[in-house]
């Protein structure tokens, strides 16, 4: 009877918990981000913000369909059969000419970006870019001469966002990569600059 | 009000036995007001003289949103003549009306014979003070005001909420009513140091100094002219930045028809000495453009571009161009949309600030038509320059249709040869997104031109090629096709090239080569890698550029299977080759094999694949697991075995750039 219903069951069975992993390496990703943006605010003439607690270096964010509790146990037993097909710690290359060339790039710029992060008309938002939050405090002579200073500054973070990722293979990263530079640029800022949360301005 | 009034004075001139007459009303009302608590007290005197007090509660305009609170007319000597008529000269006004808090002064009126003439003396708007004179009777008015230090701050924060000023104005203004019910009159507003700002801060002016006169003349179709002139100071209007270190002069001639909502300008011109002259005219309907033609002038493109044109481009890859010289043209729109211009330069010099472009003696005639095709286009230039390759001049035909541009083809020097652009076409004008596609063919390319103009070492040799189309939108340049490049005595084949993000901070470029046939003599000579004798052939895939730097390819040379020629490898080129690999030189030199000019070879090969910041090495298969990348034929035999198969990128860079050519040490 096992054999007539059994191994096809099992197959089944098989077949119907492969889990498919999205892996994208958050960790590696976050050191990753934290390390240009620190060097890119050094040139801000301000120290940047102390980091916050270093998370515990959990497992790399992946993406699971959760099974229904029936297939759970039949899930963990199969984990410990099926070996796991990519388990390979994942690394964040940033070392490249081009990444290179945009981080000096960024960093030359942010002396000519601080007093406007500091006096609250530029700020960073959740796209991990900068925006004007306000000209009121800006010189009218200067109002130009800043937005394209953010159009510039706005260029190169997306060309880094794009380059990382192709860097290390993956370009649907990109978005990704976005998302963990936008939550360490503000996380590393000093007190007093300005961002951009839920579609709300607040100061650090 | 003004019946009750005149009645109460007939009754109270009549009776003069009377010593003080009065009238209280809870409210009165007329068609456009309404007047609350209204006192009347009136003091009758000798010889049809008489005086009065008026007080209202309140006074409303609701059409006009206007309340006036408070309000106190006194005549202290009203005189009331026997022919009918009176007059008051020593009248005092006083009332509160927002912004305001008290607003008054002196009043004087006289009423004969119909014709009632009305004067206000030293009158309080805030800080602003108000002389005016008002005359009139069935067949016509008259009258003119001066206002004086009108301050700005409290008439922004009453009629325009949000907005913000200082500075105070100052307006002279006279009129008349005609019978016929026309009108006309003039008027000059005037202000210096003036300061405002909208809630956003989008439209902000500073420390301006400015006149706004005009003639008005009233009818079924008013009409007139009014001048602008902006002094000094400092305007911006989002995205506009404008300092008026010369004054700016605006005029507008033209009429306004009520029951159509037209407004027509005939005449309309804008000076700006030694920067902008413009004159044209537009037609404005029902709230919309309906045509405007301008013609203008730019003396000093420079500072034109940077007023006019770079607020419009930041954040697009024209952002940051250096102009100078002079243009001119003239534009015309309808229904909102650009239909035609037509663009003059005249010695004109375009740089690009990154040095990606640049044209100079720029000069020619530009033309556009929205509807049909516009007449033929020229435009020349004496030098340009592409990155740090320089080209030469040329002129160049252009024909402009309603939504591309075709460039005829034209020649121009490049690197001591010629490009030929066999035809370019630009489509998607004039709102974009713009496309750009056609063909161009090389000739006689210097290669030691190039790498002078590219900092590389130096090369020999000449390049002939062909692109035969590519294609550019969105950023993305896409060559279809193979582009040949004939040299060294072989073809390299470019196949699949693209380039993403072509003006952008880091272009990526990727494209898969396909060398055939070169002659290694005269590779091997150009780069002065010690000689070697005979063919190469092999391929590079998914090269990949980026910011022009190399970030990976799998690349594979070698020499081909039965090759024509001679198989001869230098000594030098044998120490070259091992220095590739190991980092040091063989030392031949130092052995019995010194004695030998060169080797005879079986083949060369060599693999190189590059991920990240390593480059994984392969050649034919060696013994021992090494691999040959110099495989040696005949006796003295020498082979160049690699065994070291992963070296850091940087690493063999930096030894190909330490190979001593021709006596020069590449840095």
């Amino acid at each position: 009877m096992f054999k007539k219903t059994g191994w096809p069951l099992l197959s089944l069975l098989l077949s119907a918990c492969v889990t498919i992993n999205i892996y994208f390496p958050a960790a590696a990703a976050e050191q990753a981000a934290r390390v240009i943006v620190r060097d890119v605010l050094k040139n801000s003439g301000q120290a940047p913000q102390q980091a916050p607690k270093a998370p515990e270096k959990g497992p790399d964010h992946s993406y699971l369909d959760r099974p229904h509790p029936a297939w759970l146990l039949a899930g963990r037993l199969l984990e410990r059969l099926v070996p796991v097909a990519e388990a390979a710690g994942a690394d964040i290359d940033i070392d490249t000419p081009a990444i290179a060339r945009l981080r000096k790039s960024m960093q030359q710029r942010q002396r000519q970006l601080a007093p406007w992060y500091r006096a609250g008309a530029v700020g960073f938002n959740e796209s991990g870019l900068v925006q004007i939050r306000s000209l009121k405090q800006v010189p009218l002579s200067q109002r130009n001469r800043l937005k394209k200073l953010v159009a510039d500054e706005n260029r190169d973070r997306n060309a880094l966002y794009r380059e990382i990722a192709r860097a290390n293979g993956h370009p649907e990263w990109e978005g990704e990569i976005r998302k963990t530079f936008a939550r360490i640029w503000i996380e590393e800022v000093p007190k007093g600059y300005w961002y951009r949360k839920e579609g709300a301005w607040k100061r650090k | 009000m003004p019946l009750l009034l005149a009645l109460l004075l007939f009754w109270a001139a009549a009776a003069s036995a009377v010593e003080e007459a009065g009238l209280a009303a809870a409210s009165v009302a007329g068609a456009e007001w309404r007047a609350e608590g209204v006192r009347l007290r009136l003091l009758p005197g000798d010889s049809g003289r008489a005086a009065f007090d008026l007080h209202l509660d309140r006074l409303t305009f609701p059409a006009l949103d206007l309340e006036a609170a408070g309000l106190d007319l006194s005549c202290p000597r009203l005189r009331l003549f026997q022919e009918g008529g009176g007059d008051c000269r020593e009248a005092k006004l006083d009332f509160a009306l927002a912004p305001w808090k008290r607003v008054g002064g002196g009043l004087e009126w006289r009423w004969v014979s119909g014709r009632l003439a009305l004067a206000l003396k030293n009158f309080r708007l805030g800080r602003g003070r108000l002389e005016g004179r008002l005359e009139g009777d069935q067949d016509g008015w008259g009258g003119n005001l001066n206002l004086e230090g009108l301050r700005l701050a409290p008439l922004l924060s009453r009629w325009a909420s949000g907005w913000s000023g200082s500075g105070a104005l100052s307006l002279a203004a006279s009129g008349s009513r005609r019978p016929s019910g026309g009108w006309k009159g003039r008027f000059r507003l005037a202000a210096s140091k003036l300061g405002f700002s909208d809630e956003e801060g989008l439209h902000v002016g500073e420390a301006l100094a400015l006149s706004l006169s005009g003639k008005l003349d009233g009818g079924k179709r008013p009409q007139g002219d009014l001048q602008l002139r902006l002094k000094r100071g400092q305007l911006y209007l989002d995205p506009f930045y404008l300092e008026f270190e010369r004054p700016l002069t605006l005029n507008a001639e033209g009429w306004w028809n009520e029951r159509e909502k037209r407004l027509h300008l005939e005449r309309l011109t804008a000076r700006w000495p030694a920067l902008l002259e413009l004159s044209g005219r537009l037609d404005w309907r029902a709230g919309g453009l309906r045509e405007g033609v301008f013609r203008w002038r730019l003396a000093d493109l420079a500072k034109g571009y940077a007023l006019l044109l770079q607020p419009l481009l930041i954040g697009t890859p024209a952002d940051a161009l250096q102009l100078r010289g002079r243009a001119s043209g003239s534009i015309t729109l309808g229904g909102g949309e650009p239909r035609a211009f037509a663009l003059a330069l005249e010695s004109a010099r375009l740089e690009d600030e990154g040095g990606r472009f640049g044209f100079d003696g720029l000069s020619g005639r530009l033309y556009w038509k929205a509807s049909a095709p516009a007449s033929p286009s020229r435009l020349s230039w004496t030098s340009a320059h592409l990155y740090r390759v320089a080209l030469g001049g040329a002129e160049v035909g252009l024909r402009a249709r309603p939504h591309r541009l075709e460039v005829a083809p034209f020649a121009v020097d490049l690197l001591r040869g010629r490009l030929e652009l066999t035809g370019l076409i630009i489509s998607g004008l004039p709102r974009g997104p713009f496309e750009a596609e056609g063909g161009a063919e090389l000739a006689g390319l210097s290669l030691k031109a190039l790498s002078a103009a590219l900092d590389w070492p130096p090369l020999e040799g000449k390049v002939d090629a062909s692109l035969p189309r590519f294609h550019y939108a969105e950023g993305r340049l896409r060559l279809e096709g193979d582009l040949v490049l004939k040299l060294f005595g072989g073809r390299v084949v470019v196949e699949g090239l693209t380039v993403e993000d072509l003006l952008g901070p880091a272009p990526v470029l990727r494209t898969r080569l396909r060398l055939e046939n070169l002659d290694l003599a005269q590779l091997s000579r150009t780069f002065s890698f010690g000689r070697i004798e005979g063919s190469l052939e092999g391929w590079v895939r998914d090269l990949r550029l980026v910011g022009w730097e190399v970030a990976g390819f799998e690349a594979e040379l070698r020499s081909p299977p039965h090759d024509a020629r001679r198989h001869r490898i230098s000594q030098r080129a044998i120490d070259d080759l091992t220095k590739l690999g190991n980092g040091v030189a063989a030392g031949l030199s130092g052995t019995f094999l010194g004695l030998f000019k060169d080797f005879a070879y079986d083949r060369l090969q060599l693999r190189v694949t590059l991920h990240g910041d390593t480059a994984e090495l392969d050649g034919a298969p060696g013994p021992g697991g090494g691999y040959y990348i110099v495989k040696g034929a005949l006796l003295p035999r020498v082979d160049v075995i690699g065994r070291n198969r992963r070296v850091a990128w940087k690493d063999l860079l930096a030894r190909l750039r330490a190979i001593q050519l021709k006596g020069i040490v590449v840095e």
